[in-house]
């Protein structure tokens, strides 16, 4: 009995001491991170610094947790098999989760999208906030944050809105088939000239894109800086439709022509 | 008190000055100066200084900046494209934008930027594709053999050194600069600065800005782009020419 209490006293001291160790691993840890952080802050993305960080410290927590079991004499055989067994019940039940965790993998290792991105996810547009293990955190353009599991931003379509320098604009505007075609576009294309913001190389183009029942449907289509996109598509429409009134050129509203025929007959029914 | 500004320099501090394209006020109301800037015939800004010994307004020309949107680029698109034989150099002139900057100079010698402002035409222009290109400012002009006329305040003469390394013809209808390296000397109503093209094939050219050749009595802008902390100083043009 005396023995027993003996041991279990000696065993409390030991994982006392091994509980000690690791959490002065622990706070060690904490401070080699930051040194790294601090390091390789303007050597690797954030994105990959995290990543780097997490894989130290759970990398530390997993081979410490093994070699105080060995320590203990706990078979790490019978474990494996156990753990084995664990992990397809634990797999099962959390199919979800681990696809979602399995897929934010990818997404840290192929990097589709980056933090601080401006993009569209699933109908939802915004900048990229955060990359978590198993979601991906975007901050809307109206204001909300949107949590959007990792699974399923790794399986859709993604639009990038920042990603290239030019983007293009495209407007319909309609004339009246009375109106002329060619003054239509000389005034539409002075306008676009005198706006900073409108490239002039890539040329804007302006073209008939439709003979409409009502109308002629005219396509504008110019470039400009990706960071001048939002404001310029939407401030220079109405602009565009009043430099086509000033100078004589309306936009028609749709007009239906009604004629009847043998109007006698009409009458006499 | 007013002084009427016709060329570029160093003026003594006073409540106004005017020009026949802008007009700036300093007014001075308890602990701050309210200045005020209009641009003829319209567009107005206007903000408040502390109060310091101010003893001098300087008007320089400096960087093609312009104030809405950023970029350090200037396209330069020649209306009379320059064709270029094997291994051969050409000095030549063309006119460029330059923006317009006022500072405060106070007892101390202390300079501090107040405003820019850009009387030329403020257009954009890609280079290259939308991907992996850059937007840069547009400068249309026309390529001289003799230095070019400038409108006050608003260009300046741009010498260039045009050299074609290669072994074949190459025509050269643009140029583009990161102009953060630009060096303006001014003298009088007039300034300049100095380039250099450097032609490696008909596809590619190295494009770099430097000292102007004769810079005696004139005076060196002050830089707005903090060029110290840059390292590269050439443009390898690789989207054609």
């Amino acid at each position: 009995m005396k023995q027993l209490s003996f041991i279990s006293a000696k065993f409390f001291i030991e994982l006392i001491v091994i509980i000690s160790i690791f959490i002065l691993g622990l706070v060690l840890l904490s401070f080699l991170t930051r040194k790294i952080k601090f390091i390789l802050r303007e050597k690797i993305s954030l994105q990959s610094l995290n990543l780097l960080i997490k894989i130290i410290i759970y990398g530390f927590v997993v081979i410490y947790v093994i070699l105080s079991l060995m320590y203990f004499g706990v078979k790490l055989e019978g474990l494996i098999v156990a753990g084995g067994f664990l992990s397809i019940i634990v797999g099962l039940a959390t199919q979800k989760v681990l696809g979602n965790g399995i897929a934010g993998i990818f997404l840290i290792i192929e990097r589709p999208i980056k933090l601080g991105q401006s993009l569209t996810i699933q109908n939802i547009s915004g900048i990229v906030e955060e990359i978590r293990f198993l979601s991906t955190v975007i901050r809307s353009f109206d204001g909300p944050f949107v949590r959007i599991p990792n699974e399923q931003v790794f399986n859709s379509v993604i639009i990038n809105l920042m990603e290239n320098v030019a983007r293009r604009i495209d407007y319909l505007i309609d004339i009246r088939y009375s109106d002329d075609f060619s003054k239509a576009s000389k005034v539409l294309k002075n306008y676009l000239d005198s706006e900073t913001n409108v490239l002039a190389i890539p040329e804007p183009e302006i073209f008939v894109e439709e003979f409409a029942s009502s109308s002629v449907r005219v396509h504008i289509r110019f470039w400009t800086p990706t960071e001048k996109w939002y404001q310029t598509k939407n401030r220079l429409l109405p602009f565009l439709r009043d430099e086509l009134v000033k100078n004589g050129i309306e936009v028609p509203f749709p007009q239906v022509e009604v004629k009847i025929h043998n109007l006698s007959d009409l009458k006499e029914s | 008190m007013e002084h009427f500004v016709d060329s570029y320099g160093s003026f003594p501090f006073l409540e106004k000055y005017f020009s026949g394209k802008f007009q700036i006020e300093f007014t001075k109301e308890s602990n701050f100066y309210i200045y005020k800037r209009n641009l003829l015939p319209e567009s107005e800004r206007k903000f408040t200084l502390p109060v310091l010994n101010y003893t001098n307004l300087l008007i320089q020309p400096t960087e093609p900046l312009i104030s809405d949107f950023s970029t350090t680029y200037l396209l330069l698109l020649f209306n009379n494209p320059l064709v270029l034989f094997p291994d051969s150099e050409i000095q030549c002139f063309c006119d460029f934008p330059i923006s317009l900057s006022f500072f405060l100079q106070n007892d101390r010698r202390l300079v501090t930027h107040i405003d820019m402002l850009n009387l030329s035409k403020t257009k954009l222009a890609l280079y290259g594709d939308s991907h992996k290109g850059i937007v840069c400012r547009l400068w249309k002009t026309e390529i001289s053999t003799e230095p070019v006329s400038q409108t006050l305040f608003e260009t300046g003469c741009l010498e260039l050194s045009v050299v074609n390394t290669s072994s074949v013809r190459a025509i050269l209808t643009k140029s583009v600069f990161d102009f953060s390296f630009i060096q303006i000397f001014f003298k009088g109503n007039e300034c300049k600065a100095k380039a250099r093209i450097r032609v490696i094939s008909d596809q590619f050219a190295e494009t770099e800005f430097l000292t102007p050749s004769d810079i005696s009595e004139t005076t060196q802008s002050i830089d707005l782009i903090p060029t110290k902390i840059l390292s590269k100083s050439k443009f390898l043009m690789e989207f054609g020419l």
